[in-house]
Order: C-alpha cells, then structure tokens, then sequence
C-alpha cells in the first residue's frame, strides 16, 4: 500500500495534501492561541479598568486596543503615564508595569499605567529569529507566563507596509516597515492605520487626562549605543538629570541623551511636542535581541547570559559592559523600577504643587533579593 | 477603516489563490519533486489565507 501511495501520482497527492493540512491545522492552532488576548490582572490600587478606546473609539474591537489601569490618589496631584510594551520584544519595560499595575498605590495623584502599548505586537514574534513567545516566571503561588512579542504591529493586522513611510504630521520619510513602528508613529493619526491609531489614541490619553510626566521604558540590543539611558525631551531634562544623578549614586549607571528635535514619531519627542508633560523613554540592555547572541532560547531571555556577547565586550564592540552574570530580566527590571522611582521623585520635587505620591512599588534592591515572582499576583486563567 | 480592510482581504484572497495553485499542483503533477514542494507552499499560504499567521 506505501509503494502505491509513493508510486501513483493521485494517491501521492491525497497524502501529501493531507499531510500539509495536518502540518497547517497543528501550527495554526499554536499561531491563534497567540492572537488571544493575555489576561493583566489589577492590583488592590488599581482604581479603574480601561481601554485604549475609550480616548479613540476606532480602536474597539480591533487587535489595537489595549487595557489600561488607572491609579488614583485620594488627594489631588499631577498625572504620570507609564507605558510598556510599545516594543513588545522589550519586555522589562511590560514587565516593570505590571509590577507596578499589581502592587503600586497612589496616596496623591494618579498613576496611569498601559503595560502592553502595542498589543498587536505581542500576537507574532520575530520571523526567522527563533524568539520563544512565552516566557514563565514562577510566583509563590506557581508559574506565570507571559508574552514575548516582536517590535512591530502583526502584518495580519496591518499589510502591506508602503515603500517609504512618512510620519505624520513631519512629513519625515522612514524605512516602510517604520509604519508599523508604534514608536515612530507618535503622536498618531485617529483615522490612519491601526499603529498611527494606537499612537493617537496614546497621545489623546495624555492630552484628555492632563498627564505631567510619561515614561516609555524600552531595550535594546547591547551593540547599541542608546542603552542602559535615559532619552528626555527638554522641557522635561532637568528632571531626567536629577534621575540620573540619584541612579548613578545609588550605584546604578545611566546614561542621559537629549531628545533629538529632528527624530521624529519618538514617545520623548512627540509626547513633549504635543502635549505638556515631561517626556522621558528609558532603555536597558537585552541580548535576546542582538546579532552576537548565541543560542535563542528562553535561558537567554531570563537568565541574560551569552559567551559570545562575554567576547564582545572583552573586544570592546558594546555599549555596556557584559561579563558572565549577563544581564538577567530581574536586573532589568530593576531598574526600570529604579528609574519609575527616582523620577517620579525628581518630578515631585520640581513640581511641589502637583506631586504623584506612588507607594508599593519594590525598590532595586528588593526585586534583586526577592526575584520578579515575589511581586507578582497568584496566577489566573489567560497567563 | 474600509480601506483597511479592503487590503487586508485582498491580502487574504491572494494568498487564498496562490494556496488554491499549490493545490493544483500536487494534485496535477505527476513529479513527485514538485508535489512535494508544493504542498510545502501550500502550508504556510493556507495560514495567510485563514489570517492567522
């Protein structure tokens, strides 16, 4: 019966049909578990449960819009908007959020926090990198997992990307997969395509809610010279300054650069251009993400730790140093947690009148010493 | 948002046709090489065509 199947040709087909709908129903199943949306459960500060519709209804019901969880204090204060996840491989900055969504409490004004920015990009990886997509991180209640996205917007929810893509309203010309780019395409357009629509919608939460200081925290690879930074716009660089001071003297090096005037569709750039808040993007270092890295695997996305990058940094080809503890997700984390705190410090000293007063939130050291899991809530259905 | 759509399942309905092609090759052709190839194609195509990958 085999050498009939694999020497007559229509019996031959049937197989091979079949066995590629058995190849496409099996991966197809594991492709749309990857479009279902992730459970972020809300911690006892959590006042209020949004979405990103609610400031650009265009966005309900479409793969774009994201959960957003409103912090507020008793007392009046300022309006701090912390973002993650507008790149989705970056994921110490989504995961610093939801630390903050699941333990923070605000005693004066409000924390709003939008730990996925660009949900899209959390439904694909990377093609061709080998990028795991889940991640588990064990609690004292057991593990929880969650997404490791790519970069960009889902090419299923936004095709195709134009040849160049200019940035609106700038007119500056990019690469045209930047079009898919949440963080080029600030401050976003409400009837463009879905990523300029996650942008405005973004910027119009700013606007509407009279947000005062945002922070995007982000990484990147560690052959990259913007990293373990702080990226301020200049209304807000004498607060990134004062941040960086106390970071460096608690022993934590950061950089600062100025946001560039001429790069356009940036958070730092754009927020502080169309809104009054102080805008600040942060950057760790992730070798998951960089060209020397040896083995893709979930270890490197946890643990940080790559030979190769060890021998790039002894030839002195990065931007940080890399030595054999890598640079694990819970020092990362760390100190995106690092800088919520010591900017929000900052801020509150420049501003006395309009303070945000956020209490809970682990400092370095003790997500060091007690490991991410420590801070995170019991697991549930959906993560 | 219409125009949006209407690219998207234009995007679906060619990959739809070339899934629908790769069909017709492994059924009409009588080497094995390119049946054998084309149901390869065909795999990923189908995926684009469902939307899901």
């Amino acid at each position: 019966m085999l050498r009939d199947i694999l020497l007559k040709p229509r019996l031959r087909a049937a197989a091979l049909l079949a066995a590629a709908l058995l190849v496409a129903v099996a991966s197809g199943i594991v492709f749309a578990r990857m479009h279902e949306p992730e459970t972020i459960q809300s911690g006892p500060g959590v006042s209020r449960e949004t979405m990103l519709s609610e400031f650009l209804p265009a966005l309900l019901g479409t793969p774009g819009d994201s959960p957003v969880f409103v912090l507020e204090g008793e007392e009046e204060g300022g309006n701090f908007l912390l973002i993650g996840g507008c790149h989705p491989q970056e994921i110490s900055g989504m995961m610093a959020a939801i630390i903050a969504v699941e333990n923070a409490r605000v005693t004066r004004g409000r924390l709003i926090v939008v730990p996925q920015a660009n949900r899209s990009g959390f439904t694909h990886t990377e093609p061709l990198e080998g990028f795991p997509h889940r991640f588990t991180i064990n609690t004292p209640s057991g593990p929880r997992t969650f997404r490791n996205g790519m970069r960009l917007t889902n090419p299923v929810h936004q095709w195709p990307d134009p040849d160049l893509y200019i940035h609106h309203p700038s007119g500056e010309p990019m690469v045209g997969l930047e079009a898919r780019n949440l963080n080029r395409n600030f401050p976003g357009k409400p009837n463009g395509r879905m990523t300029q629509r996650v942008s405005y919608a973004l910027t119009e939460m700013a606007r509407q809610e009279g947000v005062n200081l945002v922070l995007d925290m982000h990484e990147a690879y560690p052959e990259y010279p913007i990293i373990n930074m702080l990226v301020a716009h200049e209304r807000a660089f004498e607060v990134a300054t004062m941040s960086q001071m106390m970071l460096q003297m608690s022993g934590i090096n950061m950089g600062l650069m100025a946001s560039p005037r001429q790069l356009r569709g940036l958070s730092h750039r754009e927020f502080g251009d169309a809104t009054e808040a102080f805008a600040v993007l942060s950057e760790t270092a992730n070798p998951l993400m960089g060209r020397f890295r040896g083995r893709t695997d979930n270890r490197l996305l946890i643990e940080g730790q790559d030979d190769n990058y060890v021998r790039a940094a002894s030839l002195g080809r990065l931007f940080v140093p890399f030595t054999e503890e890598g640079h694990p997700l819970v020092r990362r984390v760390a100190r995106q947690l690092a800088t919520i705190n010591e900017l929000v410090t900052a801020y509150n000293e420049a501003n006395p009148d309009s303070p945000v007063i956020v209490e809970g939130l682990p400092t370095h050291d003790e997500l060091l010493a007690l490991g991410i899991g420590a801070f995170l809530m019991p697991p549930v259905a959906g993560n | 948002m219409l125009f949006d759509d209407l690219l998207m399942w234009s995007y679906r309905l060619l990959a739809l046709f070339v899934a629908v092609g790769m069909v017709a090759v492994v059924i009409r052709s009588p080497d094995w090489r390119n049946q054998v190839f084309a149901s390869l194609v065909l795999v990923p195509f189908l995926m684009r065509a469902m939307g899901v990958k």
